[in-house]
């Protein structure tokens, strides 16, 4: 098993594969409000130069 | 064909607009849509590290996943692991053996110490020990830390992870912190190791 999930030329190993549910707990809404605004405007930069 | 696509500047807009309503439906309260972690620990030669490498997405929108990288941060520590023969899980192994191969059945002769390190995390993991086993997990159990990609910006992840071998399912438990603020984080991991091998 470990071999089939490896290509030996590679510069690594996989070792394991996981999956996990992340559930936050406290949340800072200004900070997130923060980011999505960033992007919307770094978005609506990106489009108004392209037209 | 998966439909796989970064969130990113250049990529298609209605698309990440959804991702972003789905995601801020997820934090205001909404139920249902999980944020979902997965991919693979790998062991890098060149750098000597553990290193949980993947994507995450949201549950009810896997069409746009993005990266994750997480670091082990003892990589440069050990676990040791005391192999004796008169454990009672190995006991009666070791007597088979030992009359197999006309050993003296002296406790201390099968003894032997093992050093847990990244180096060889994956050699160790194919050894068909329980107790050696358990003590890779004991090794995993630490803090981690790296980064995901959110909004196009970088994020900082800090957490500690803790695994436990339950029914041949390696469980996760953890709790962790970013700017965003302080989540926890459970699931499962599947080692990869030798066909007929058992945990």
């Amino acid at each position: 098993m470990l071999l089939e999930k490896n290509d030996l030329e590679a510069d690594f190993i996989k070792i394991a594969e996981f999956k996990l549910t992340k559930i936050y707990t406290e949340f800072n809404p200004n900070e997130n409000y923060r980011v999505i605004k960033s992007y919307q405007h770094r978005r609506k930069k990106l489009d108004d130069d392209f037209y | 064909m998966e439909k796989s696509s970064n969130l990113d500047l250049a990529s298609d807009r209605d698309e990440n607009i959804q991702f972003a309503e789905n995601n801020r439906n997820y934090i205001e309260g909404n139920s249902g849509n999980d944020i979902v972690l997965e991919g693979n620990l790998i062991y890098r030669y060149l750098s000597n590290q553990i290193e949980f490498e993947g994507n995450w997405f949201m549950s009810l929108d896997q069409g746009v996943k993005e990266r994750l990288s997480y670091l082990l941060l003892k990589n440069h520590e050990f676990t040791e692991c005391l192999v004796n023969c008169d454990d009672e899980d190995e006991k009666s192994e070791n007597d088979s053996e030992n009359k197999y191969n006309n050993k003296p059945s002296d406790s201390s002769y099968h003894n032997m110490k093992i050093k847990i390190c990244s180096a060889n995390l994956f050699e160790c993991i194919l050894i068909n020990k329980a107790k050696i086993f358990n003590a890779v997990l004991e090794y995993l159990d630490s803090e981690y830390a790296g980064y995901f990609m959110y909004y196009g910006k970088t994020i900082e992840d800090r957490f500690n992870l803790s695994f436990e071998l339950q029914d041949s399912l390696v469980k996760i438990n953890g709790e962790g912190t970013n700017s965003l603020g302080n989540f926890s984080l459970i699931g499962y991991m599947n080692f990869y190791r030798n066909k007929g091998n058992q945990i």
